[in-house]
């Protein structure tokens, strides 16, 4: 198979130059990451065809041998429609994203942040003055057999 | 026969462009057509599921072009059988979402976005399980995607779109590997027909043909979220409504699961990815499981052991005898239903106590003893207590990797031991902490604010009315007790009653599984229905 060598080195600059964009942490620069790359994937898929022809109209006359491949053609198409889609979302949700927090950095999950923070011990959650205060006693079995909480305190609602 | 195939594709769709055509207005007539639509799903894959299982792989050419070319799809006995699994999991959820939908009475949104979104979800999770070529099965995939980010994102609050953001983002380059997968399959064999890829890539040279294999699985790995890059499925699912996470947890990742047991068994026969497999499986059901352990959010916890027990899939599948695909498919099955089961569960318990956080949470056996129940059951399912569905397919596993034997094999025994031990200890602790323990506070009549966090400890003073509505956004201060809705509950009960129909249905479901595994291993009745109908 003839494979162009401008269409490789198209996809390879334009892939790698979304790559780099995706890692970042606005996220209408990983958008546009995600559009650079996927032209890119795009050209690859172009790339597949091998030899360039006639175009594939099969009128009366046309040698078959000589009309270029549809089919990467017809699987770009189908990409590229989602792409638009995707891309019409992905510019909604930063949108709202700035709406809500004024950027479009996404932030490291609160959660994940929490379980390191508790592994760590640098700086406790404010204690519920309801609730039995897990990382008071670390002993598995406390878990395992469901110790009842401790008497509510009352001496926290001072402030 | 043959033309029931599509159906499962067709009719959410077409009962998308109802709901969006009926608009905001008419709330039951879209419960109505939901409803009967997906039932009328389920019963297509029924017939399927039986029809196939019968009379061998059912194939429909779409457009009627002849095999190689057009658009094929093709039931055979496993896709039929997630097919059904799926459809009866979606419709339970449906339910329990309708339940939810009018005790929350969120029907006021400008535009009805959760119809639509959830019929094209399960479009996309059937188009997905009945595609015959690569760019279809790409099609399904998008087709999913594109409906989870909406449901993801319902509402559009903080934590929701910083959930979506991630997921979009995995999902999207996800997408961008597959299709450039699909270009070198289709330079190197020049078709994207399974059936024909599987003859040509024989022919292919290997180191090509290892390509291709290991970028498919990349992409499924991502959609299954298995070891190495399952890192964004515990970050996004679980701030999602409850119902959401439930059918996303239940389906989304299984369709990567089936993906994968395709491409090994249709198109990469000879299992010489098994080691790697093995690894990866090994990987993920110890360290899902251990994250599992640190969490104390119950929906983060049961994010992360899903995480672990899709490893129990891949051990089956990277054991590669009739067995272990046998195996892995039956576990497929239960736990579509028992994770979807677990998080409809975690659904009520939120909307009881205003909250997922165990720490907070305590001494619901004594005042919730139903939900304790819907709890019990599919916690001990997944940790695989005998009589239940878990224990059939953890047995399966085990068996298909003693009888495979050598070191690897055995040492991925050890891990499915020690994992499911964690799962057990897991589901304790969650029992424990939120159910068996006295409460933490009295918990106060129906419908009040319990406790305030806020930083200013003043109360804001919300009437009991309002209190009453449920203003619990996901990780909330504000803690109030409602009356679940009766039909989230019997949603849920019936979520359960089908997790146990698998022990009684043991031997069928098992049966099923077997002559799949048969049929997959074969590979030629799929060929053959497929280029010589």
């Amino acid at each position: 198979m003839t494979v162009s060598a401008t269409l490789l080195a198209c996809a390879v600059v334009l892939t790698s130059a979304g790559v780099v964009l995706i890692h970042t942490r606005a996220l209408t620069r990983v958008l546009i990451g995600i559009i650079v790359c996927g032209n890119g994937i795009n050209l690859f898929v172009l790339a597949a065809t091998g030899r360039a022809g006639v175009p594939p109209l099969l009128y009366p006359g046309v040698s078959h041998a000589r009309v270029t491949d549809p089919l990467p053609q017809a699987i770009i198409l189908t990409a590229v429609v989602i792409s638009l889609a995707t891309t019409a979302f992905t510019l909604a949700i930063a949108y709202r994203s700035g709406q809500l927090t004024g950027s479009d950095f996404v932030p490291d999950d609160t959660e994940d942040h929490r379980v390191l923070q508790r592994t760590l011990h640098t700086r406790r959650p404010r204690p519920n003055p309801h609730a039995r205060d897990r990382t008071t006693d670390d002993s598995l079995w406390n878990d395992i057999l469901g110790t009842d909480p401790p008497p509510p305190r009352q001496d926290d609602d001072t402030a | 026969m043959n033309a029931l195939v599509p159906l499962p594709v067709i009719l959410p769709l077409t009962a998308t462009g109802l709901s969006l055509f009926i608009g905001p207005h008419l709330r039951s007539l879209h419960r109505l057509i939901s409803i009967t639509v997906l039932a009328a799903v389920l019963a297509v894959d029924v017939i399927l599921l039986f029809e196939a299982d019968r009379a061998g792989p059912l194939t429909v050419h779409l457009g009627d072009f002849a095999p190689p070319l057009g658009v094929t799809l093709v039931a055979d006995r496993l896709s039929a059988l997630m097919l059904t699994v799926s459809g009866a999991v979606t419709l339970i959820v449906l339910v329990y979402a309708l339940g939810q939908d009018m005790a929350d009475r969120e029907d006021r949104a400008p535009l009805p976005v959760f119809h639509p979104a959830y019929l094209v979800l399960v479009a996309g999770v059937s188009c997905t399980f009945l595609a015959g070529d690569l760019v279809n099965l790409y099609v399904g995939f998008e087709i999913m995607l594109m409906a989870s980010f909406v449901l993801l994102t319902v509402g559009g609050t903080e934590p929701r779109l910083r959930a979506g953001s991630t997921y979009t983002v995995v999902s999207l380059v996800s997408s961008l590997v597959f299709l450039a997968a699909i270009a070198v399959a289709y330079a190197a064999a020049g078709t994207v027909n399974f059936a024909q890829l599987s003859v040509r890539l024989a022919e292919v040279p290997g180191g090509v043909r290892m390509l291709i294999e290991v970028l498919l699985l990349t992409v499924f790995g991502v959609k299954a979220a298995v070891f190495p890059v399952a890192a964004w499925l515990p970050d996004s699912y679980p701030t999602a409504p409850a119902p959401i996470t439930a059918v996303f947890a239940g389906l989304l990742t299984k369709v990567g699961v089936y993906s994968m047991i395709r491409a090994e068994t249709l198109l990469f026969p000879g299992n010489h990815l098994s080691r790697v497999l093995m690894a990866i499986a090994f990987a993920s059901m110890l360290v899902g499981i251990l994250g599992a352990v640190a969490q104390t959010d119950l929906k983060r916890l049961l994010s992360f052991t899903l995480v672990s027990h899709i490893g129990f899939m891949l051990y089956g599948l990277a054991l590669g005898s009739r067995d272990g695909i046998g195996g892995a498919i039956v576990y497929t099955a239960h736990h579509i239903t028992v994770q979807t089961t677990l998080f409809l569960a975690a659904g009520l318990l939120e909307k009881r106590y205003g909250t997922t956080e165990l720490t907070r949470l305590g001494g619901a056996a004594r005042t919730a003893p139903l939900l304790a129940v819907l709890w019990f059951v599919p916690a001990m399912n997944l940790a695989g207590i005998p009589p239940l569905s878990g224990f059939i397919g953890k047995l399966g596993l085990m068996r298909a990797g003693a009888a495979e034997g050598g070191t690897y094999a055995y040492v991925l025994l050890g891990a499915v031991a020690v994992t499911s031990v964690l799962t057990l200890y897991v589901m304790a602790k969650v029992w424990n902490l939120a159910f068996w323990r006295a409460e933490p506070a009295p918990l106060p009549a129906e419908g009040v604010v319990l406790e305030d966090t806020d930083e200013d400890a003043e109360a804001p003073a919300v009437p009991p009315g309002r209190a009453g509505r449920g203003a619990t956004p996901a990780g909330a201060c504000v803690r109030t007790t409602v009356r679940i809705p009766r039909v989230m509950t019997s949603a849920t009960a019936g979520a359960v009653a089908l997790g146990l129909a698998y022990t009684v249905l043991a031997t069928p479901l098992t049966g099923v599984a077997d002559r799949s595994a048969t049929e997959l291993l074969a590979r030629t009745p799929y060929i053959e229905a497929v280029l010589n109908p």
